[in-house]
């Protein structure tokens, strides 16, 4: 197991300097640049150079790169074009409340979505082909549009959750919970879809196995078979069915993180990318890459306590 | 079965997370005696020198005192400067008289040379608003006032050394001798002071109560937040769940829902939504150096169809100021009316250009159905669309390839003309058109006195409108919604939310 983490970590190097150097590509094919931004759009060519040349943006891409990548090795992120602020304090502040949120949303997603696959599969007929309705439908819902009706349904006509905002869990933990009770839902939704449906598929084939047959022969009783030995076999595929979603969550998460006005990394990089402030932009494209990087090294862990084979060649 | 019973403990932990409202209120921080002002985007930046116009400077509104305050019915009043005024005539020289006993927050003594600094302060600056300083040569103090010299005449400084433009925010020798400091504090001598402690860049501002300001009667309320709710929609039912007190993140879409809801809409400020022929040289598409070309494109739109599809807020319109804004000359709406013949006879044949816009306030919803009309007549317009990053949109502009330009403008009659029509910098005028017509009547109308700065904006309006510059097509109101707040003030062309007259309205 050692050598696997040791693997997948050293593995995740290139990936972040890839994914580093291709925002950096992409931020510079982009037209305009935070020079723009801090100037407007009315401002004469000689102001325009001398703040591009005072943000480093005169020089070639190649040296703004390497001069952000050794800060990066020294453990300096840079700084925030407009604020100032280190990128990494800018960053830490919003990581909680995007943990947060995809947290929650990955417990809802493994029990809610666990729990209905289950209930599919046992149960089949009407009730499974009901449930891959829903889950068709889970699916297809718009986070924007199914936000907008949990915020009118849940917050403003039953005042039950606060329409928007975040509150820290060590500020006051109940509220914490209530602000994050309809992004959770918002983000869940097609997650549990996609979960419900592996479950379901994943356990009604391990369930019509011979060995299953066998086991139902001897006497051993249904919850054992099905909870000792079925779910087992069934596992490794949503576990990484499982993964992906997670790394869904991440793209979900920038979206409903706008819709209901939370201050995590998703509405940072929406306003980062709006305002070209690339080192910003670096520290959040680094943090998710490492948010991705340890989500596949977990999948990557359980998949090989579910099945060793899978992770020895 | 250990997972499964940690699966349980899981799913229990959430439900109880869903259950916990039956035990809690969800109104959250918003007390009584305080105010949350929702926005639609962040602060460009918390320094003034660098951050823009509109809704996004309130940060700014509550924290530094200007010298002039703008009040929302258009007219200006005094803050620091008690009285103002221009010397002599042609709006070269003017003068400002500095109140005294002002503390800035953090206690220290606000000074003449303070001004004078901070104005200096603001010229070596480069920012979305410089623009507005043009032609200003010299800043010096004498006593209590402070006299503002410039090279070229410009008729709007109580409109610039107002809260509308930040250049009259003045900020403390704290602030200016560090400088970088003021991007993540605020420096001025406001009714509030940022919270740094509750504050996250870019999420909320909290302002708590500038202990040393000199007119404490205007701090109404103990505490402003204001919270960035990037979605209109959002920002409405945070509206109608009392968790925010005023929306400025409003649209005209919404504005019924908002009524309907029992909040007081304010709607006013018009802007004018219009084509910007720029290649008025016909260096590119060589057909729009013809003005029967311009005009007969102003002739090929039908307005009235246009405004009533693009809904609810917008209005025709057949000059670049809007009603209600100086310079608007009610005659000028029958110049081109709208007749598709006349727009064939002026053509002459097939004209094709390129016209490059954004998403936003309508602008790409207007440049398709001007496209859609201008079709009507052989006319073919290439729309190209950069979203919602003006980033690219300057960039495009600047490459003069495009032959007009959709966008919307809602600045004085003297701004635009300074900076989008005479000016040879702006973006949105990209090809530096040249003009004596309109360069004599530019000369007129800034040097006009105060007495006749409406004829001159009329005479300005009259020029542009003659020579076909633009193809304007739509007004467009700005809003804001309020619920529990009384002292609203209106919302006038030019004007600026009276944010410090605002106040909790009895019982709510």
């Amino acid at each position: 197991m050692a050598r696997l983490v040791g693997g997948r970590v050293l593995w995740s190097l290139p990936l972040l300097l890839a994914l580093s150097a291709l925002t950096f590509v992409l931020a510079w094919l982009t037209p305009g640049d935070a020079a723009r931004t801090i100037l407007g759009t009315n401002t004469d060519p000689v102001a325009y150079a001398e703040v591009r040349a005072r943000l480093g943006l005169d020089r070639p891409l190649v040296e703004q790169y390497w001069h952000w990548l050794t800060g990066v090795v020294r453990g300096d992120l840079g700084g925030s074009v407009f604020t100032g602020e280190p990128v990494s304090a800018i960053v830490g502040d919003r990581l909680p409340v995007t943990l947060s949120l995809l947290g929650l949303s990955a417990l809802v997603i493994a029990a809610v979505g666990t729990g209905i696959g289950l209930v599919g599969a046992l149960r089949g007929g009407l009730a499974g082909r009901l449930l891959d309705g829903v889950a068709v439908v889970g699916m297809s819902v718009p986070a924007p549009w199914l936000g907008l009706v949990l915020i009118v349904v849940f917050a403003v006509d039953l005042a039950l959750f606060p329409v928007t905002g975040y509150v820290a869990f060590a500020d006051a933990p109940a509220d914490w919970a209530l602000s994050l009770v309809l992004p959770v839902v918002c983000l869940s939704v097609g997650g549990i879809a996609v979960v419900a449906k592996q479950v379901r598929g994943a356990l009604a084939d391990v369930l019509g196995r011979g060995y299953i047959r066998a086991l139902r022969a001897n006497g051993m009783p249904t919850r054992s078979v099905v909870f000792r030995h079925a779910t087992r076999n069934a596992a490794l595929p949503v576990v990484n069915v499982f993964g992906v979603v997670l790394i869904g969550l991440l793209g979900g998460s920038i979206v409903v993180e706008q819709l209901f006005a939370l201050p995590g990394l998703g509405q940072l990089t929406v306003t980062a990318t709006a305002q070209h402030d690339l080192p910003v932009l670096e520290g959040v494209v680094l943090c998710f890459t490492i948010l991705v990087v340890v989500v596949n090294l977990v999948t990557d862990v359980i998949s090989g306590k579910l099945t060793p084979r899978a992770v020895t060649p | 079965m250990r997972i499964m019973k940690r699966a349980a403990a899981l799913v229990a932990a959430v439900v109880l997370a869903a259950a916990l409202p039956a035990c809690s209120s969800s109104r959250g921080a918003t007390a009584d005696d305080t105010l949350v002002v929702a926005l639609p985007a962040p602060p460009e930046s918390l320094n003034p020198a660098h951050n823009g116009s509109g809704a996004q400077g309130i940060v700014h509104w509550l924290s530094y005192e200007p010298l002039i305050r703008a009040k929302s019915d258009g007219s200006f009043a005094p803050a620091l400067a008690t009285e103002w005024g221009y010397v002599g005539t042609g709006n070269t020289e003017f003068a400002m008289t500095i109140r005294d006993g002002v503390d800035y927050a953090d206690g220290t003594r606000v000074e003449v040379a303070h001004v004078v600094d901070t104005i200096k302060y603001y010229l070596g600056s480069p920012g979305p608003m410089k623009p507005f300083l043009t032609g200003i040569t010299d800043v010096t103090a004498s006593g209590r006032q402070v006299t503002v010299k410039l090279s070229t005449p410009n008729p709007i400084l109580p409109y610039v050394f107002s809260q509308l433009v930040n250049w009259g925010d003045v900020i403390s020798p704290a602030g200016l001798s560090m400088p970088d400091r003021l991007t993540t504090q605020t420096f001025g001598a406001g009714p509030y002071t940022l919270d740094t402690a509750t504050t996250v860049a870019g999420d909320h501002y909290t302002f708590v109560k500038n202990a040393h300001y000199w007119n404490p009667s205007a701090q109404r309320f103990a505490k402003v937040v204001v919270r960035v709710i990037p979605d209109p929609n959002t920002a409405t039912q945070a509206l109608a769940s009392g968790q925010v007190d005023v929306n400025l993140n409003a649209t005209a879409t919404l504005a019924d829902q908002a009524r309907g809801m029992g909040a007081r809409v304010l709607e006013g400020n018009p802007g004018v939504l219009a084509l910007y022929l720029v290649d008025r040289a016909g260096e590119t598409t060589p057909a729009m150096g013809d003005v029967r070309v311009r005009q007969a494109l102003n002739h090929a739109v039908d307005r009235a169809a246009i405004a009533k599809a693009l809904g609810a807020g917008f209005s025709p319109v057949g000059q670049i100021a809007a009603d209600g804004t100086d310079g608007y000359d009610p005659a000028l709406e029958s110049r081109y009316p709208y007749d598709p013949d006349k727009a064939r006879s002026l053509l002459g044949g097939e004209v094709r250009f390129d016209l490059v816009d954004l998403l936003t306030f309508g602008m790409n919803t207007a440049s398709q159905a001007v496209s859609a009309q201008l079709a009507k007549v052989g006319v073919t317009a290439t729309i190209h669309t950069d979203g919602n990053d003006l980033n690219r949109f300057v960039a495009d502009l600047t490459s003069r390839e495009f032959a007009a330009v959709t966008f919307r403008l809602n600045t004085p009659l003297f701004a635009s003309a300074l900076f989008n029509i005479t000016g040879t910098t702006s973006p949105l005028n990209p090809f530096q058109s040249r003009d004596p017509e309109v360069e004599a009547a530019f000369h007129a109308l800034a040097s006009a006195p105060a007495e006749g700065q409406e004829a001159a904006a009329k005479a300005f309006n009259r020029v542009v409108v003659e020579k076909a510059w633009f193809l304007p097509v739509a007004t467009v109101q700005n809003y804001a919604f309020a619920k529990g707040v009384a002292n609203l003030g209106e919302f006038a062309p030019n004007g600026a939310l009276d944010v410090l007259d605002w106040a909790p309205e009895a019982g709510r």
